[in-house]
């Protein structure tokens, strides 16, 4: 019988297989725990940290779930239309990324969230999504854009394959990794603009702080709560860790070079 | 790309009058809730931005009048008549003897406060119908020459010259009527000499209308020139309930008379309105935006040289520990909020260098995301054809980090550099909270929180500029490093 041998290469594969459990046991658990916890934190002034942690986690993973979703969907059909098609298609899109950068991003969200206070997390994860589809569409306008300009697209144009066609094939793998860095990135921002919207006084009345990792870390912080800022930091820089491990694995898939080299090798 | 330079310049105007409607009817949306909301949003029902059927002096006057004819909401529509008082006269005077008995009365009563108003008669003096009609129609055919623009222009002149009482009382007795004279006549406010010919004038219009808003003797040249800007931002909201609208001007009122084009006359005629603590908002802004400005830029300066320094070598030394590092300090840096790196460096530095800790720190919460586009970009072009014969060939390191891996991938992360800048901004206004720095951000805060629609439209637009010169630059950035992109890019032949 031969015998098992771990791979250490498996090791991305491992970690972003468990961080995918996690993201959907916590987002399962959470609603259950929540009231179960809530419950226990009346008594015990410890649990309202872990009450915080697992209230947090939820929406936190709502709020980056629908942000993410929204600004790579919405990012990279406007990135590949105005790089594309190119003309008044750009110039108008460009012009909507212009009309997203008049506000500091937490004015804009507070502004939203301010509209209609009972839907906080879709509405604060629609804000932040929409103002973050901008920073996807711009990446992937200059990656159509150098693929159109370069040598081998325009040779498959001349020899008459299909541009739309060729778009997808080429650019297509070129863009998973980018767009797999944006929802790391975009999966910080949610606590970091929740951070600064109660940092900055901009949060709606009404709403339970306990909510959101973001604002409970500006309460923290401004109550001197060093347990809980050590909690809930760590709690993000885990979150955030784990989908930079699957962005990792996601690139490493859809490598457009393929297994046949890598990076490494440059150095001998 | 000159051609391109100039023609986002000149397109600068146009995207800026979209983005005033865009930023206007988001900022409409939102439901009113502090003490400036009110203010701002005096006029419930102006419609936001065409208004089909703008309604004037005339208008109300024959609505009033209606209303007191059908005995519908009798009161209401008196106190209606009386807040229109002079201008008024040329539309429901003439028509006192074409309506009923009765509501004939009604009218000529609701008017009585007028003529007290105007010092003709008190009104225990007109409380009975007969005698009110009575009064108003011989007034009516004595004093009817005198409501004519003309007539009231000389005396206002006259007023403005040289006050006294006769010249005084002479306003007076035109009541709402002259109110657009004097307005025109305030001009502006210079000296102690202006100050004496605003106050008189403002008497006059106070008295009229009943707004308790004069310049009290002694007052200085600022304060007079508060008091005229406030009266004559109250004359753009409520001109036309004292103005007729006629030919062209009701063409018009169709796109001023409504919430936008209040904003949008405001704007125009006073630099971008005043602020709830009635400062200009060009000059609070020129006063205090480039500090807040220059924290976030520079900062994003910052964090994209630390972003392609630390991408660039994560991707050359991917396994090396300078590999893991890089890794860790992006994730740390993209979930570790920025505040809290700015307490967290204002601390190390010892409370000193309060502005360059804020940069510094902004620096730091922002370069996660640009190191890694940098590492993945860079990631690629080490993988390209290229690069590796390149490296066949004996190309040294130094030559082909810069030139084969920083210089195609740089284009790929400067998209960045405009897309962070609104998550920048809001760095910086925390920074500047956090570290008690002069800037722009805690007057955003507080105009967002008012919802202080003029500060909040000067923000927008004064920053949407700054995001389309950012864009127009980072464009044309792209362009010069890979020249191949420059027909797409810029719309240019090369």
């Amino acid at each position: 019988m031969t015998p098992m041998r771990f791979d250490l290469r498996r090791v991305p594969a491992c970690a972003s297989l468990v961080g995918a459990v996690m993201v959907v046991v916590v987002l399962a658990g959470c609603t259950l725990l929540a009231d179960l916890v809530a419950d226990h934190a009346r008594v015990d002034a410890d649990a309202s940290v872990v009450r915080v942690l697992v209230r947090g986690a939820r929406s936190t993973v709502v709020v980056a779930g629908v942000a993410s979703g929204l600004s790579v969907l919405l990012g990279v059909v406007m990135g590949a239309l105005a790089g594309f098609l190119g003309g008044v298609v750009d110039r108008a899109l460009t012009r909507g990324a212009e009309l997203v950068a008049a506000f500091p991003a937490v004015v804009m969200v507070a502004l939203v969230r301010s509209m209609s206070p009972a839907t906080g997390l879709l509405v604060t994860g629609a804000a932040i999504g929409a103002l973050r589809c901008v920073e996807v569409a711009r990446l992937v306008r200059v990656e159509v854009i150098a693929w159109r300009s370069s040598e081998f697209s325009v040779g498959a144009m001349a020899i008459g394959a299909p541009a739309v066609g060729s778009l997808v094939r080429h650019v297509g793998p070129r863009l998973a990794p980018l767009v797999a860095q944006t929802v790391v990135s975009g999966v910080g921002a949610v606590v970091v603009i929740d951070m600064l919207v109660e940092f900055l006084g901009l949060g709606a009345d009404g709403i339970d702080v306990s909510r959101s990792w973001g604002a409970s870390l500006a309460r923290a912080v401004s109550s001197g709560d060093g347990t809980a800022v050590a909690a809930l930091l760590g709690a993000s820089i885990m979150t955030v860790g784990a989908v930079q491990v699957l962005a990792e694995r996601v690139r490493e898939r859809l490598d457009p070079h393929g297994k046949r080299a890598t990076p490494c090798d440059l150095r001998g | 790309m000159l051609r391109y330079a100039l023609r986002r310049v000149f397109w600068i105007i146009p995207v800026l009058f979209g983005v005033t409607i865009a930023l206007f009817a988001l900022l409409t949306r939102i439901p009113a809730s502090g003490p400036r909301s009110a203010a701002s949003f005096s006029q419930p029902p102006l419609p936001t931005f065409v208004n089909l059927r703008p309604r004037d002096v005339r208008a109300l006057s024959a609505d009033a009048v209606g209303r007191m004819v059908a005995q519908r909401d009798v009161d209401e529509a008196a106190a209606s008549l009386c807040r229109l008082g002079g201008a008024a006269f040329p539309f429901v005077l003439p028509q006192l003897d074409s309506l009923d008995p009765a509501a004939r009365e009604r009218v000529a009563l609701a008017l009585a406060p007028v003529a007290a108003r105007m010092g003709l008669a008190a009104t225990e003096s007109l409380r009975s119908g007969p005698d009110a009609v009575t009064f108003w129609t011989l007034y009516w055919q004595e004093r009817s020459a005198d409501f004519k623009p003309s007539v009231v222009r000389r005396a206002v002149r006259r007023l403005a010259t040289q006050g006294s009482d006769a010249r005084r009382t002479e306003l007076v007795e035109l009541d709402t009527y002259a109110l657009g004279e004097l307005m025109d006549a305030l001009g502006e406010v210079q000296t102690t000499d202006d100050v004496g010919r605003v106050s008189r004038l403002l008497d006059v219009a106070s008295h009229v209308t009943a707004r308790d808003d004069t310049i009290g003797p002694g007052a200085s040249v600022p304060q007079a020139r508060a008091c005229v800007n406030r009266w004559r931002e109250w004359w753009l909201a409520s001109r036309v309930d004292y103005e007729p609208l006629t030919g062209p001007s009701r063409v018009a009122a169709m796109l001023v008379e409504t919430r936008y084009g209040h904003w949008a006359l405001r704007a125009i005629t006073w630099k971008l309105g005043n602020t709830t603590d009635g400062q200009p908002v060009v000059d609070k802004l020129l006063h205090e935006a480039p500090r807040t400005l220059a924290l976030a830029i520079l900062g994003l300066f910052g964090a994209h040289g630390i972003g392609l320094a630390l991408g660039l070598l994560s991707a050359w030394r991917r396994r090396a520990w300078i590999g893991w590092v890089a890794t860790l300090f992006a994730v740390i840096a993209l979930s570790v909020p920025a505040p809290l790196i700015v307490l967290a460096v204002a601390r190390a530095t010892g409370g000193a260098l309060l502005a360059g800790a804020a940069g510094i720190a902004i620096a730091v919460a922002f370069a996660g995301s640009p190191s890694r586009h940098q590492r993945l970009a860079a990631l690629d072009a080490s993988l390209r054809d290229v690069t590796r014969y390149a490296r066949a060939r004996g190309v040294s390191d130094a030559a082909l980090l810069l030139r084969h891996m920083l210089r195609p991938t740089v284009i790929t992360v400067l998209p960045l550099f405009v897309a962070d800048f609104p998550l920048a901004l809001s760095c910086a206004c925390a920074a500047e909270k956090a570290l008690g720095l002069h800037g722009i951000g805690l007057a955003i805060v507080r105009a967002t929180l008012d919802h202080d629609v003029a500060f909040l439209m000067a923000v927008g637009v004064g920053f949407t500029g700054i995001a389309t010169m950012m864009h127009a630059a980072t464009d044309m950035v792209i362009a010069m490093m890979d020249r191949r992109t420059m027909r797409h890019l810029l719309q240019e032949r090369v």
